[in-house]
């Protein structure tokens, strides 16, 4: 496989934006809400087998709406909530006066389940506008960077200049003329991992830049009905998820959107971690809810003898994270409950991307997304044709899974399993296609040799240790970088990670100081620096143990 | 629940010991079976004679020596072999499987990846591989079971009464194997703890050495029961370090077997036990023995990972000092009645 690094951005494979996928859902958006819905009043008919069940599952979800109208609303929130609720309210007490459990009356609720259905259908619904694609991508990230910018002294010419240019900060590296083929050959599922809410957009112009057509993808509600971008993104093909919402009906509907949208060759985005990694760990533990309905949408997509599905795992590293502060404190608050105390601070999204984007540009770093292989739906890599690889290294047929003497059955519970096997197999992928920067590399080994200093002390008493206790000698720190980076370049030889260029190629000592500056560039403490006297320490042993996570996986504790 | 499988090509077996061939019989009286066997002559016995091991074959079961045509007319297989040859048969088939292929398997003995016939080794989980791991390792199937329990194949071909697990964590394959297997004189339990009843049906084998053993020196219900409880209870303390919960070895693949093994004379593993207190030599036996005693190896791969890995295991290091260190057996007891027995139950 030719991995390669982009240099300029590619053309579409498709050009035509009236073929993409997302184009068409949104074309027949209400004719696709229906197909959704009949199928989940299918669906519910063996779920749900008898009138009492479905009347109790209707019960339990208006018990839970009512909570969450009364208790949390948000300014997404549409304004007629409150009615709507209190009708179904009526309804279903009008039924139940009734008393009646006759399957006659089935479809009285039935028709009531149609109702809260559609309801979430509209107000999940992707929308995607060609022009303000167009827009977004050609002038989005221009305005974006010239108004951030503040180095440049020439705006004009930085408005026209090439996009080439935007290639060094931004790599992006993978086999593009195999996922290119394949994304002729299927539909693609991709599946990054999830850092920061910058990772949305980014993703997006990752993809338009190797050529692929714009994925749907699950965003938060709360983020496209209030945030200054959520005209972009309410128009750009995200469908709009509802987090405070657990009733079964809801995330129903949700999988059976999301599984029909691949069915109908719409290419697709989940963060199979769910939400951003607290802990700045890579996720090797990943939820599986979202991804098992592309293996669902394979089973059907072979049933009908439709499109191949490929899974295209992407992973994405930034050498320092905005929100890193937060997310560690969500993390320990977590694991460390009355055993940490959080200072909890975060800034509204649409602020924390603008400042990214500012600094970015000010500091000399880098951003670095990789495609990894791409895999068919149980994990195995597959070639240029679209065929699936054995472990024998053959090519080989799949839809067999699926099959008992050659015949489809479908099998909820065995494509569930089929999708654990291809989350563990997007896991390994993402710890072979991490880059290692100079950030996580200086945390890990300052952060290691500081705990292996402190052998009895807990993870948060290591973080309340005072400035004395909390060196590294400049001697221990050099040695033990200079231990991980020869095990470093024995793992990026078998293909296990990838090294930013600097640690390939640069010394110790360049490594150290370029690591040191980039991981306190957006705090106001200095995550790991240098003392008077040249020893390593930390003002902030938090996000030391943060970026230091980012390489817990690899064994590599255990040289140090 | 409703079997909705309706299996219509014939039923591979890989192995022609006398587990797989009474399991053969059972699965023809319903189905048509192919069982593959290495040597022609075995194969002839089969098709030609109707007979092997004494044991009378159904019309309905043929027998080849092409791995190829087994995978070509069977979606369902067998193998139940011998631990030791395990991976190399299934990495001949691994070359005919496809991903319609559904695998239950009925050995119980583990494949190690360090070699360990020199003596003592450093042994990890990591080292160690169930059947079933080496089935996902080798081929494109992931539809994998196992069949685990007291089971003792005399017993089966006299058509005697019996019941066995069935663990997989496919519920298709629990279904499809249960279709296959079940018939008025065998009942099938399901599992999803593979892991869990594949290491029930290996761990068992090296307290029915043991069980064997007292029995040959006159030792009576006492002892047994002792070794049987105890012995459950080691199991679980290495079955927690290689990752497993507890309740697989708490029914018909843990103590159910146990309960079998430790009581027959038919079981090849008491019979171990047995001529070793009888005076003979582990080699001795090895030489006489037409089929593979599983416990024989499980002992010293249970010792050496016990050992690397701390694990509370006083039996099987009793066992291992009789059988590979020339202690008496008599000594052996006495270090049994000499340990800190402490707390009876504490695996929870």
């Amino acid at each position: 496989m030719a991995i390669q690094k982009l240099t300029a951005p590619l053309d579409y494979v498709n050009p035509n934006y009236e073929n993409w996928g997302i184009y068409k859902l949104d074309k027949n958006k209400d004719a696709f809400l229906i197909e959704v819905v009949e199928r989940i009043i299918e669906k519910s008919r063996t779920t749900y087998p008898t009138t009492r069940a479905l009347f109790d599952e209707l019960a339990s979800t208006l018990y839970q709406e009512r909570i969450r109208v009364t208790t949390s609303r948000w300014k997404s929130d549409p304004e007629d909530e409150k009615d709507f609720w209190n009708n179904v309210k009526g309804q279903i007490i009008k039924f139940q006066k009734a008393q009646s459990w006759e399957d006659n009356d089935r479809a009285i609720l039935e028709t009531l389940l149609k109702k809260i259905l559609y309801r979430y259908a509209y107000e999940i619904v992707a929308n995607f506008k060609p022009r303000i694609f167009e827009l977004a991508q050609k002038f989005l990230p221009r305005i974006l960077f010239l108004f951030l910018n503040s180095k440049l002294n020439s705006p004009f010419k930085f408005l026209f200049r090439k996009m080439s240019s935007f290639y060094e900060k931004f790599i992006i590296t993978g086999d593009f003329e195999l996922i290119r083929n394949l994304s002729k050959k299927g539909t693609i599922v991709v599946v990054p991992t999830h850092f920061s809410n910058t990772d949305s957009p980014l993703v997006g112009w990752a993809l338009s830049s190797i050529g692929l057509e714009p994925v749907t993808y699950g965003a938060g509600i709360n983020l496209v009905g209030t945030q200054p971008l959520s005209f972009m993104l309410n128009n750009l093909g995200a469908y709009k998820l509802d987090r405070r919402r657990k009733n079964a009906l809801y995330l129903e509907l949700l999988k059976s959107y999301s599984q029909m949208a691949i069915e109908r060759d719409t290419p697709s985005l989940f963060f199979p971690g769910g939400t951003r990694s607290r802990s700045g760990a890579l996720e090797s533990k990943l939820k599986l809810g979202l991804l098992s309905t592309a293996v669902e949408a394979q089973q059907e997509n072979f049933i009908h003898n439709r499109k191949k599905i490929f899974v295209l795992p992407l992973v994405i590293n930034y050498q320092y994270n905005i929100e890193c502060s937060s997310l560690i404190n969500q993390h320990l608050v977590e694991i460390g409950k009355e055993k940490y105390v959080s200072d909890s601070f975060e800034y509204s999204t649409t602020y924390k991307i603008i400042r990214f984007f500012k600094h970015l540009f000010h500091a000399d770093t880098e951003v670095v997304v990789s495609f990894g292989k791409p895999l068919d739906i149980i994990g195995n890599e597959v070639n240029s044709n679209g065929d699936s690889i054995a472990p024998n290294g053959k090519p080989f047929d799949i839809k067999g899974y699926f099959e008992v003497e050659n015949k489809i059955v479908r099998d909820e519970q065995r494509n569930f399993e089929y999708t654990k096997i291809l989350g563990s197999k997007i896991v390994s992928s993402y710890f072979e296609n991490n880059t290692v920067m100079t950030a996580p590399l200086v945390a890990f080994v300052y952060f290691i040799q500081l705990k292996k200093r402190h052998k009895h002390l807990s993870l948060f008493e290591i973080m309340l240790l005072p400035r004395e206790d909390r060196i590294v000698s400049r001697d221990n720190m050099m040695a033990g970088m200079a231990t991980i980076i020869v095990k470093l370049k024995d793992l990026e030889k078998l293909n296990k990670v990838n090294l930013s260029e600097i640690i390939k190629e640069s010394t110790i000592d360049n490594v150290l100081a370029n690591g040191m500056n980039s991981i306190s560039l957006f705090n106001s403490k200095k995550v790991v620096y240098a003392d008077s006297d040249g020893n390593i320490n930390s003002q902030d042993v938090r996000l030391a143990y943060f970026y230091h996570n980012r390489l817990i996986g690899y064994n590599l504790e255990e040289y140090l | 629940m409703k079997n909705i499988y309706n299996i219509t090509k014939p039923i591979g077996i890989l192995g022609i010991g006398s587990f797989g061939t009474v399991l053969a019989n059972l699965i023809a009286e319903r189905h048509s079976v192919v069982m593959y066997a290495r040597k022609q002559s075995t194969v002839d016995n089969i098709n030609v004679h109707k007979k092997h091991r004494d044991i009378e074959i159904l019309p309905n079961v043929t027998a080849t020596t092409d791995l190829g045509l087994v995978a070509s007319q069977c979606d369902v297989i067998f193998p139940v072999l011998p631990s030791y040859a395990f991976r190399s048969v299934i990495k001949d088939l691994s070359h005919f499987l496809t991903s319609n292929h559904i695998l239950i398997h009925g050995a119980k003995g583990f494949d190690v990846k360090v070699d360990y016939s020199q003596g003592p080794v450093e042994l990890r989980p990591r080292d160690i591989c169930t059947m079933s791991e080496v089935i996902l390792e080798e081929t494109p199937v992931y539809r994998v079971g196992c069949i685990s329990g007291p089971n003792l194949a005399k017993e089966i071909a006299q058509k005697q009464p019996a019941g066995t697990v069935l663990a997989s964590k496919f519920k298709e394959v629990l279904a499809i194997g249960t279709e296959i297997l079940q018939c008025e004189r065998f009942q099938i339990y399901g599992s999803n703890d593979i892991k869990g009843i594949e290491l029930a049906g290996v761990f068992k084998n090296y307290i029915a050495i043991a069980a064997g053993a007292s029995a040959a020196l006159g030792y009576g219900e006492n002892v047994k029961a002792l070794l049987i409880t105890k012995g459950i209870s080691e199991m679980i303390a290495i079955g927690k370090a290689l990752g497993v919960e507890p309740k697989s070895f708490l029914g018909l693949a843990g103590i159910g077997d146990l309960v079998a093994t430790c009581s027959s004379p038919l079981s090849r593993n008491y019979s171990v036990g047995y001529r070793l207190a009888k005076g003979e030599s582990i080699e001795q036996i090895i030489s006489t023995m037409t089929e593979a005693a599983e416990g024989i190896n499980t002992v010293k791969v249970i010792k050496y990972l016990s050992d690397t890995m701390h694990i509370q295991a006083p039996l099987v290091g009793i066992i291992y000092k009789v059988m590979y260190e020339n202690h008496s057996l008599e000594s052996g007891i006495k270090m049994l009645m000499r340990l800190n027995a402490g707390q009876d139950v504490s695996f929870y």
